[in-house]
């Protein structure tokens, strides 16, 4: 399972603002991430709203292949939204993936729980308890996967 | 025409070139004309006179449509697809001549043949004169002249018809060329360097991943089949003219290269010989013969043979399937998808055919019947599904590789035609339509119902098509191709509305592009209007920009009117948008385009400067104007707005110097009538009729003066602000500005004082500021009324509806599109109905009114008589002071009222209101505070300075206890001005003067007593007095002793005599005594005074009273009667305050009244007395305080005369003498007349009941109340008296007779008969009865 190689990590609000863009390549710059994520809303957004309201699987699987990299999505039931791209090597399981994002979700939820924060606020989010557990998950995908 | 037209394949590509020379307007007017022919229906082809070998045309009638593609520009580095599929060639060529531009049409003509001779694929070529004029002879062989009258379509049509015979003829030809080939081979890519792989052996490309053998242009056999060889090597330089015309062909691929690429007969033959040399021959030649039938199908395709092709391509599957021949298997396919869509398009029913067809074994039965045309697409999709499998397989051979761009193209053909049928809504005529024509879809039908599941087709299933084609291969791709990738994607995305990917790819175009128009500076064109490609891209930076939510929208809302600072952008994701601010930047300045880079520059500081650094804001702020001077001397007009963000935060109008400040008054009666009465306080503690007006909101400015903004600038941006000029900008009456300039450093805020005159009276509106920033237009600023909370919070949900119901963020903008679009004629409303969206009109400009009010004069205090203003005062000292005024002003004062207050009276108040002291006491408080003024003023009639004169103002000045210091205010103003009516509100000014003030207490009044008299008084009748076992001489004599001492005391001998004095005691006086005490060191003589009445002189005594020594005063008063309506009333309040309840102890009633009767008699008394001090040394004068004096009640009753009161007299001969008042001496054993006398002194008739009570009284003091036994009387001890009338007496007579020798006591008082109030004599009556 450690085959998997996270590029990045984004999380985006459901204004579709960007909270969080982590980027864990080392070839591309910052800037490419934000534009995958960014242009991921647009199939957020249609898958979504294709699944309509009653869709209950939060993970919503490939959602599109750019040059050398696969881009992941899941939405949370507020509608923020996970984004994490891959560098292609082998095929990944939709388990994998879930049990990714859904680590990704606790540590969102973990932030959400702090009092201080400001949940429609479209600041991006600071908090290093956050940032370091985005960084764990960014750089050891695979510490756990065996384990559930 | 769009390269990547899923109907591409079925097309037959045309070139149009113009023969040179023809003006560019010209050339794409015809060649908007020929386009319009650009459908053929094969009825019309005219019959091939042939006849027998033409596979393509034949004389029977066949259904179907020829369709051409004419381009003006095409891919020559794609030239080595064109063997692999065959709608890429250049079948014809169109040569389009302007015969106004040529004499001579034959030069023309024979121009023209040069041309095609750089086309050498093209099998067939016209040339069109058009526009012939009369006198060119059309005698010209090939040459065919298009007239400008007549029936024009048909005579095109009908050229084109035979073109189209021209060239489906030559198709027989090319058909029949390539049946004959052994071996076909497949496609191979150019590397970049591939003359020099010609010479080598089989090198690896350098582009690692299609590593391929050498290209394989399966040409030679064309060649033959084409028209003559032989041509020159290197093409003339008028091949290039199709580009030529100005570079104004649309598209934008480089055109300065391409025919470098197209084929030479050298390089084919060398290549051919070099594809001999594969190995895989044998292979080769078992596939050919696949190869051969899908060429062929290709053909038909083109030709417009539906069933033909169908059959063909069946065929070609087939073979190609069984040899494993992937590549060719698959493009197969890709044309059975084209055909039958084709057939789909025109109906057709290509049942028949392809069941003809002695093999159909395609597993997916061919559905193309109309009954089932729902399941072409799909079918399409899943062929392709299947095709891209094929090509995929490719990658593992070696010579059969799928070059990249049929892979990609492949993807997109059916992500183009999936969305073309998503947008269409659905499978059918519209989407056919859309699919075969191509051009821009009519987008929103699907949208609007947000239906995509009725198309069938998702969304998503249109991006993973499209993503397909967009792997990491395409990076390296030549950057032409790269481009019309990326355009394609983008194109895709738009139609489904993917605005995000749709950006994201056109801003990958335009970074393509960059490379490609960047120009080296300062060339010399650059001044030229911007070409068609560089418009194009700086469209395609508008866009992009719009999408991500920094688009030329935001320069509309003029941001310098908005109030908030650092309002976070509507949406958008500040990194990219930095990003692709930068890259709009950097793309303008490689155009150069100035205007853009001005404008990209501003929009980035302006809207997401709190993201960027401060050395970046910096850099940027200090390119503007180098910009700017760049594009000024390319002579643009570079001038432009201001672009930051509104950096006046607030006005106001200072206030000018107390002495300036006009106050208002409503009219010259009423005021002048306030001017005279004290400010009244009014009863009520809360007055909701007298709001008092808060004037210090109100600033009034006066005409020709000048007057003080205080302007607040703040500058939110990391550098410093330079602001050449800044001044008031207003409205209303006239007004001089004055202008000033400042920088504002980085990140600060402060605020400016600039001035200007208002020139006339009226109404000023101060709309804000005019602001020129270095580099911009003046503008003006205005002031924005902070959002009140109730409109934030308004805001905020409106804002957050407007993000439920999709009217902001980027939704927004797919919604204006769309409407945009489907009502292209109501584009303006649209945007102005945006434009007045609410959240953007929700501030209001805040216009500061300022009145005017006409000239006022100024005066101001010259001198006055005090030194340093100050002024020394004993206490209760009378001066004068002077103050000396001069008018400075331009107009006369003929209005001047002075009012003074000083520091006591706020002491008084502060007192009387904190503290609960006795209602006498706070009337004394009041009395101190209000009637003791420390400064008055004897108002003067006719006041007139005129300006520059001086007046001359005199003021009283009173040493009042305890002030320290007060001011005199004098208000002025000029009033009876010509033209102004009575009512006319008016205006004053004020000029304060403060007086420090000194008193010093030098005289005090102490320890006053009232004495009664009459124990002195009443021995005058006899002369000689007995009192008790004393010598009566000796009495008489101490008596008068006493008296004469009193006399010197009182210093009476200056007055009257001692029988006036004697006088005076019997006539109901008393005698007030108190103490003067001097407690400074000079002698001041005091002068007291009593004023009885009319009728009597007033009575004065002076004394000196020496430093630190103690005078007596000793005054006879006449003793005091009140009525009881008199004493009783309440204290008065000097204030007129509202009744409060008295929270202090409460006596009894006694106690209450008889504080009442204190409190009167002493007004009384006081009323009587002056006392006055002079200083003979220094001419001081001033009064003696004696309010300080306070009365008890022993003292009242000595004052205070009875309402009824008692005469007590003893009548019979001369035996009874008295002794003083209410003192008798009488003999034993005699009857004597007692006699009561009582007054009634009460303003009422009264009903009295008297009672005596004879004592005999010891020594001892032990009384003997039972004196039947001494003494008889006749008549009643206890009895009702008649009514005694006011001012009046009733007498009682009682005889009596003492039987024994001693001191007898009569007690006696009167009682009213209804109040049963007890009236009691000063004394008792005491009788000494003795011997006779």
């Amino acid at each position: 399972m450690s085959d998997i190689k996270i590029q990045s990590i984004a999380i985006i609000g459901k204004q579709n603002n960007p909270l969080y863009i982590k980027n864990f390549s080392v070839f591309h710059p910052d800037l490419k991430y934000h534009y995958i994520a960014h242009t991921s809303c647009d199939v957020i957004d249609e898958r979504v709203g294709a699944a309509g309201p009653e869709a209950a699987d939060t993970y919503l699987g490939l959602l599109y292949a750019m040059e050398d990299l696969d881009v992941y999505g899941y939405v949370t039931n507020t509608r923020v939204k996970f984004v994490v791209v891959l560098s292609v090597t082998n095929p990944v399981k939709n388990t994998v993936m879930k049990n990714l994002f859904k680590k990704i979700h606790n540590v969102y939820i973990n932030q959400v729980c702090n009092p201080f924060y400001n949940l429609d606020g479209k600041k991006s989010i600071v908090s290093k308890r956050f940032v370091a557990a985005i960084d764990a998950i960014g750089i050891t995908p695979s510490d756990d996967d065996v384990s559930p | 025409m769009d390269p990547l037209l899923f109907t591409a394949p079925a097309r037959i590509r045309v070139l149009l070139v113009p023969v040179h020379p023809i003006k560019a307007p010209t050339f794409h007017r015809h060649v908007q004309l020929v386009k319009n022919f650009n459908v053929v229906r094969l009825g019309d082809v005219t019959p091939d006179m042939r006849g027998v070998q033409s596979m393509f045309s034949s004389q029977l009638f066949h259904e179907g449509q020829l369709h051409f593609n004419f381009v003006t520009s095409y891919e020559p580095e794609h030239a080595y697809l064109e063997e692999f599929q065959m709608h890429r060639r250049i079948f014809g060529v169109i040569g389009i001549m302007d015969c106004c531009e040529w004499s001579n049409l034959k030069e023309g003509y024979n121009k023209f043949s040069e041309i095609i001779k750089n086309y050498r694929t093209a099998v067939a070529h016209r040339c069109f004169a058009f526009d012939p004029s009369e006198d060119q002879p059309d005698d010209t062989k090939g040459l065919i002249m298009i007239p400008n009258v007549g029936e024009m379509n048909f005579y095109m049509s009908t050229m084109i018809s035979d073109f189209a015979n021209n060239i489906l003829t030559e198709f027989g030809n090319l058909a029949a060329d390539i049946e004959k080939r052994p071996i076909i081979y497949s496609p191979k890519m150019p590397t970049p360097n591939s003359l020099q792989l010609q010479n080598g052996t089989n090198l690896q490309s350098s582009n690692g991943r299609y590593a391929a053998p050498l290209q394989s242009y399966s040409a030679p056999d064309l060649k033959s089949s084409q028209t003559p060889p032989a041509f020159p090597l290197t093409p003339p330089v008028q091949a290039m003219t199709t580009a030529g015309v100005g570079g104004a062909t649309a598209g934008v691929a480089p055109k300065d290269t391409y025919h470098s690429r197209s084929f030479s007969s050298s390089t084919l033959v060398n290549i051919a010989t070099q594809a001999a040399n594969v190995p895989t021959d044998m292979k080769l030649r078992k596939r050919a013969p696949g190869r051969t039938q899908k060429l062929i199908a290709d053909l038909y395709l083109m030709a417009g043979r539906l069933p033909n092709a169908v059959s063909n391509y069946m065929f070609a599957i087939e073979a190609t399937k069984a040899n494993g021949d992937y590549l060719w298997h698959g493009s197969a396919l890709e044309g059975l998808c084209v055909g039958l869509l084709f057939a789909a398009y025109l109906h057709t029913d290509l049942e028949s055919s392809v069941i003809q067809s002695p093999i159909s074994p395609t597993t997916t039965d061919p559905p193309s019947s109309p009954e089932l045309p729902k399941a072409l697409w799909a079918d399409i999709t899943d062929k392709y599904v299947n095709v891209l499998t094929l090509y995929a397989k490719t990658s593992s051979s070696s010579n059969d590789q799928v070059p990249p761009l049929i892979y990609t193209e492949a993807c997109l053909k059916v992500a183009k035609l999936l969305a073309c049928i998503w947008v269409a809504g659905g499978w059918g005529d519209d989407a056919l339509k859309l699919i075969v024509h191509g051009g821009t879809p009519e987008k929103g039908l699907n949208e609007k119902w947000g239906l995509s599941s009725v198309s069938g087709v998702s969304k998503i299933e249109v991006t993973q098509w499209a993503m397909k084609g967009y792997g990491s291969y395409v990076e390296d791709m030549s950057i032409t191709e790269q481009i019309h990738i990326t355009t394609t994607l983008s194109t895709i995305f738009s139609i489904i509305n993917f605005r995000r990917k749709h950006t994201f790819f056109l801003r990958q175009t335009a970074l393509l592009i960059l490379p490609l128009i960047a120009k080296p500076r300062n060339s010399p064109q650059a001044n030229k209007p911007p070409t068609g490609s560089e418009s194009g891209l700086l469209t395609c930076l508008k866009k992009i920009t719009e999408t991500y939510g920094i688009g030329d929208d935001a320069d509309k809302t003029d941001y310098s009117v908005i109030v908030e600072d650092a309002r976070i952008l509507a949406f958008g994701w500040p990194d990219i948008q930095i990003d692709v601010l930068k890259d709009a930047l950097m793309i303008s300045e490689a155009l150069p385009d100035y205007p853009s880079m001005v404008k990209y520059t501003t929009r980035l500081l302006r809207k997401l400067f709190m993201y960027l650094h401060r050395d970046e804001q910096v850099r940027l702020s200090a390119s503007i104007p180098r910009i700017v001077s760049a594009g000024k001397k390319q002579g643009l007009d570079m001038e432009f707005k201001y672009w930051g963000l509104n950096i006046v935060k607030g006005i106001q109008v200072c206030r000018p110097t107390s002495r300036r400040i006009p106050y208002p008054h409503a009219g010259k009666k009423l005021s002048l009538k306030n001017e005279e009465k004290k400010e009244g306080v009014s009863p009520f503690i809360y007055q909701s009729f007298n709001k008092k007006k808060a004037d210090n909101a109100q600033t009034h400015l006066v005409a020709n003066e000048t007057s003080y903004f205080l302007v607040t600038l703040a500058n939110p941006f990391a550098f410093d602000m330079d602001i050449q000029s800044i001044s008031v900008s207003t409205d209303g009456v006239a007004f001089t500005p004055n202008t000033t300039s400042i920088t504002i450093s980085a990140n600060t805020s402060v605020t400016l004082r600039i001035h200007g005159i208002p020139t006339e009276p009226g109404e000023l509106i101060v709309r804000g500021c005019k602001i020129k920033v270095h580099g911009c237009l003046e503008q003006e600023f205005c002031v924005y009324l902070p959002p009140s909370d109730e409109e934030i919070k308004r805001k905020e949900k409106e804002e957050e509806y407007n993000k439920r119901i999709k009217k902001c963020g980027l939704a927004v903008l797919g919604h204006s599109n769309h409407t945009i679009i489907n009502q292209k004629d109501h584009v303006q409303p649209i945007e102005q109905e945006n434009s007045q969206s609410p959240t953007k009109k929700t501030f209001i400009p805040e216009f500061l009114k300022v009145s005017v009010i006409a000239e006022q004069p100024l005066i101001k205090i010259k001198s006055t008589s005090l030194m340093h203003g100050a002024i020394m005062l004993f206490e209760g000292e009378q001066t004068e002071m002077t103050i000396k005024l001069e008018n400075v002003g331009k107009i006369p004062v003929d209005f001047l009222s002075l009012s003074f207050n000083d520091s006591t009276i706020a002491n008084a108040h502060a007192l009387l209101n904190s503290s609960d002291m006795p209602a006498e006491e706070a009337y004394e408080m009041e009395l101190y505070a209000h009637r003791q003024s420390v400064f008055s003023w004897n108002q003067k009639d006719n006041v007139k300075i005129l300006p520059g004169s001086e007046w001359i103002v005199n003021i009283n000045v009173f040493g009042k206890r305890g002030c320290v210091n007060g001011t005199i205010q004098i208000d002025y103003g000029y009033l009876n001005r010509p033209n102004t009516s009575e009512d006319e509100p008016f205006y004053i000014r004020q000029v304060h003067y403060p007086v420090l003030l000194t008193i010093h207490q030098n005289l005090e009044t102490i320890s006053m007593d009232i004495l009664n008299f009459k124990p002195l008084s009443g021995g005058e009748n006899d002369g000689v007095v007995n009192i008790s076992s004393d010598n009566n001489n000796g009495f008489e004599c101490q008596r008068n002793k006493l008296i004469e001492d009193l006399l010197k005391v009182m210093k009476w001998n200056n007055k009257g005599k001692k029988e006036d004095f004697m006088e005076k005691m019997e006539n109901d006086y008393c005698l007030l005594t108190f103490d003067i005490r001097n407690v400074w060191h000079v002698g001041f003589d005091v002068t007291i005074e009593a004023d009885e009445g009319e009728e009597i002189d007033p009575l004065a005594i002076t004394t000196t009273i020496q430093p630190t020594s103690t005078a007596r005063i000793i005054l006879p008063i006449k003793r005091i009667s009140l009525s009881e309506k008199e004493y009783a009333q309440p204290i008065p309040s000097l204030l007129e305050k509202q009744f409060v309840v008295s929270k202090g102890p409460k006596g009894t009633i006694e106690q209450e009244r008889l504080a009442l009767a204190l409190f009167w008699y002493r007004e009384k008394l006081l009323q009587k007395i002056k006392a006055t001090w002079e200083s003979p040394l220094t001419n001081q004068k001033g009064i003696v305080d004696i309010r300080s004096l306070r009365l008890n009640k022993s003292m009242l009753n000595v004052l205070k005369i009875n309402e009824i009161s008692f005469g007590i007299d003893i009548e019979d001969g001369s035996k009874v003498t008295k002794l003083s008042c209410n003192q008798f001496k009488c003999p034993v054993n005699e009857f004597v007349k007692m006699k009561f006398v009582i007054y009634n002194n009460q303003e009422k008739p009264s009903k009295l009941c008297i009672r005596i009570q004879p004592v005999q009284s010891y020594s001892d003091g032990i009384m003997e109340w039972d004196l039947s036994k001494r003494m008889v009387w006749n008549g009643l001890l206890q009895t009702p008296l008649p009514k005694i009338e006011p001012k009046s007496s009733v007498t009682y007579t009682l005889p009596i007779c003492f039987f024994s020798r001693g001191d007898f006591k009569f007690l006696y008082h009167c009682e009213d008969v209804y109040t049963r109030t007890m009236y009691f004599d000063t004394q008792p009556l005491v009788v000494e009865v003795v011997d006779n």
